[in-house]
């Protein structure tokens, strides 16, 4: 659309959906970290001056010119290592947040309608909800070996299920518009209603459970990565964290701030920005008053476990009270 | 009454089910056997045909299925590759740490997380209430790992007040055991009471605007009163969430074991895994699964209870 030159900028004609604050300072931060660690993962190569395992100096080094974090215990650099970890951490959150993301909406759409298969969706979600994964995790990576690509595959397995419940109250609600109703009066197909009416209703839901799902998976690869299962080849924020905490002496001088310190840093300003950007993508959809803001993303998973727990009945809690608040914010928390 | 404890009842039983069905599954569907591992040192041969003997690793799968039914029902879990002794005694002596360490935590996170969540329900708006959610938040997102962490450094290290890691040696008393486990609990406690506040802190904000709650304020009850309603509606509810969310803190109690050195079943399987133990990291997995699943069941089963219109 060539504007004349010299016209008044006319405002946009697509509506706001909120009228609520844009981006405040806080959230503005969030987004300025999460770029930031993006850029050192996409600048791996230029940014570390050793390649991951390579041995660069004798064991725990204390820094030097060429080490700016010292080394570990094998002697290799600690700043390379958190640079290359950045990018195997990344890369694992974003794999998972996309399989798992794409897997619960087409799951929760498709199970919007059929019968059959919606109840095997909610037993599989009841399965995931109530039994630790983690252990399934450990055991599970313990038996392929703990490659990235396994991790990925396991944790995208995993992660769907809660969400896709979700996904199906929603995608329900929305079939019930007017809107739709008179689309479909029209003569538009399932393809097409799905495409122009749900999955943009949809969307800032999916985006929510994206940033949830990157940073679960984040958390989770530290946690197995501490826990000792961590791919031996690509080191991770997990490996590192590791390594140093195998370390018997690591509080004993101040190697835990070179050691486990980037990384650790690392994992709480990841969950800490994609909470904040999360909240930011959850307020274009649902109610956003200022006082629910943040409330909803750790009782993130509540909205959909409620459902699973107390059946439709709602016991005496009214109606969309907290499903409305955790729509946006469905899935797991945490595992 | 009967039917809400058939109903818990029955999902528990089923995801028991579940968990004992995925112990025998997973490894068996996985690609690569623990005989065929790569970082084990070939085993001799004696071993491997013993230990296929053991599982009847060359049997169709129904009577492999039969077969680990059978000693289930025994409660035999196999013996640890390590230390040959039976998986059910040397997961069985980590299990008392864990429980104590898990279900402190858990209770002391939801008395606070009910605390909290109540205070800020009840807090006007405004700068304050966003500041402490906000602070809420930020806490609770923080992974288990790094609170552990920075207890040990203000704690052990800054103040040389309580021990960093391990465990009293056996004869221990009370006191050296409360030692121990104080600065795990509290990193428990610190990671998973923000979404108890902030799950109570919706429910119990949700039923103060009902009207029925208007009426009780219109009769004159005190504040106090007034939240005893509010409590008591939201009560069921609570307690069943907080009991899913034991599974979460099981996560959470594993890697806080590890970087205390906690006896618990965490480092045990921390330990397995290094040394790729598989009987024991099974037992772990369906013991700790297990576990998990029973004290949730009973917890709704106590939940159903309490709602006054079911009992």
């Amino acid at each position: 659309m060539a504007r004349p030159a010299g016209a008044v900028a006319v405002p946009s004609r697509r509506t706001p959906r909120t009228p609520g604050p844009g981006v405040d300072v806080p959230t503005a931060g969030a987004l300025l970290v999460l770029a930031a660690l993006v850029g050192v993962a996409v600048l791996a190569g230029v940014l570390a001056s050793y390649a991951p395992r390579e041995v660069a100096g004798p064991p725990l080094a204390t820094p030097g010119p060429r080490l700016p974090l010292g080394t570990d215990e094998l002697g290799r650099d600690l700043w390379s290592l958190w640079i290359y970890g950045t990018r195997t951490s990344l890369l694992l959150g974003a794999s998972v947040g996309l399989l798992s993301t794409a897997a619960a909406a087409a799951a929760g759409i498709a199970s919007a309608g059929t019968h059959v298969f919606a109840r095997i969706v909610s037993a599989f979600t009841e399965l995931v909800a109530a039994i630790p994964v983690f252990l399934l995790l450990v055991l599970t990576m313990a038996l392929t070996g703990p490659s990235l690509g396994a991790l990925v595959l396991a944790l995208s397995t995993c992660g769907w299920a809660v969400f896709a419940r979700v996904v199906r109250v929603q995608t329900r609600v929305e079939l019930q518009r007017d809107f739709v109703a008179a689309s479909q009066a029209l003569g538009a197909t399932p393809v097409w209603v799905l495409r122009r009416h749900v999955l943009p209703q949809l969307a800032p839901l999916l985006w929510t459970k994206f940033l949830l799902t990157v940073r679960w998976a984040v958390v989770v690869e530290a946690t197995l990565g501490i826990v000792g299962l961590s791919d031996p080849v690509r080191p991770s924020w997990g490996s590192v964290l590791g390594s140093a905490f195998s370390y018997p002496l690591l509080f004993a001088g101040d190697v835990w701030l070179r050691w486990a310190g980037p990384p650790a840093l690392s994992v709480a300003l990841l969950t800490w920005s994609c909470t904040a950007v999360g909240e930011l993508a959850a307020g274009t959809g649902g109610r956003r008053n200022g006082d629910a803001r943040g409330s909803a993303a750790l009782t993130g998973s509540w909205g959909a476990v409620r459902e699973l727990a107390l059946g439709p009945s709602r016991r005496g809690i009214p109606e969309g009270s907290v499903e409305k608040k955790s729509a946006g914010w469905a899935a797991h928390g945490r595992v | 009454m009967r039917a809400m404890w058939g109903t818990a009842a029955t999902r528990g039983l089923l995801l028991g089910v579940g968990v004992l069905v995925a112990n025998f599954a997973v490894p068996r569907l996985l690609p690569g056997t623990p005989l065929t591992a790569p970082e084990l040192a070939p085993l001799p041969s004696g071993a491997r045909q013993r230990i296929q003997a053991e599982y009847l690793l060359d049997r169709p799968w129904t009577e492999q299925f039969a077969h680990y039914l059978r000693s289930l029902a025994r409660g035999d879990l196999g013996r640890s590759l390590v230390s040959f002794r039976p998986v059910t005694q040397v997961v069985g002596e980590r299990v008392p740490w864990t429980v104590l360490l898990v279900l402190t935590s858990w209770t002391g996170a939801v008395v606070l997380g009910a605390l909290l969540g109540t205070l800020s329900a009840v807090t006007e708006r405004g700068f304050r209430r966003r500041l402490w959610l906000s602070a809420l938040v930020f806490v609770g997102s923080l992974p288990e790992f790094l609170v552990a962490s920075l207890l040990i450094l203000t704690f052990s290290v800054w103040l040389p007040l309580l021990p960093a890691s391990g465990a009293p040696h056996p004869p221990y008393t009370w006191a050296q055991v409360a030692r121990h486990v104080f600065l795990p609990v509290v990193t428990l406690v610190v990671s998973a009471t923000p979404t108890f506040a902030l799950l109570s802190r919706d429910l119990v904000g949700a039923v103060l605007r009902e009207p029925f709650l208007l009426a009780v304020r219109a009769k004159g009850a005190c504040s106090w009163g007034v939240l005893r309603h509010a409590w008591r509606c939201v009560l069921p509810t609570f307690l069943t969430l907080a009991g899913l969310r034991l599974a979460g803190l099981v996560t959470g109690a594993a890697a806080v074991e590890r970087v205390f050195g906690y006896p618990g079943m965490g480092s045990l399987l921390f330990d397995a895994v290094l040394q790729r133990d598989y009987p024991v990291i099974q037992g772990v997995f369906l013991l700790g699964s297990l576990l998990v699943l029973t004290a949730s069941t009973l917890l709704e089963g106590v939940a159903r209870w309490l709602d006054p219109r079911v009992r």
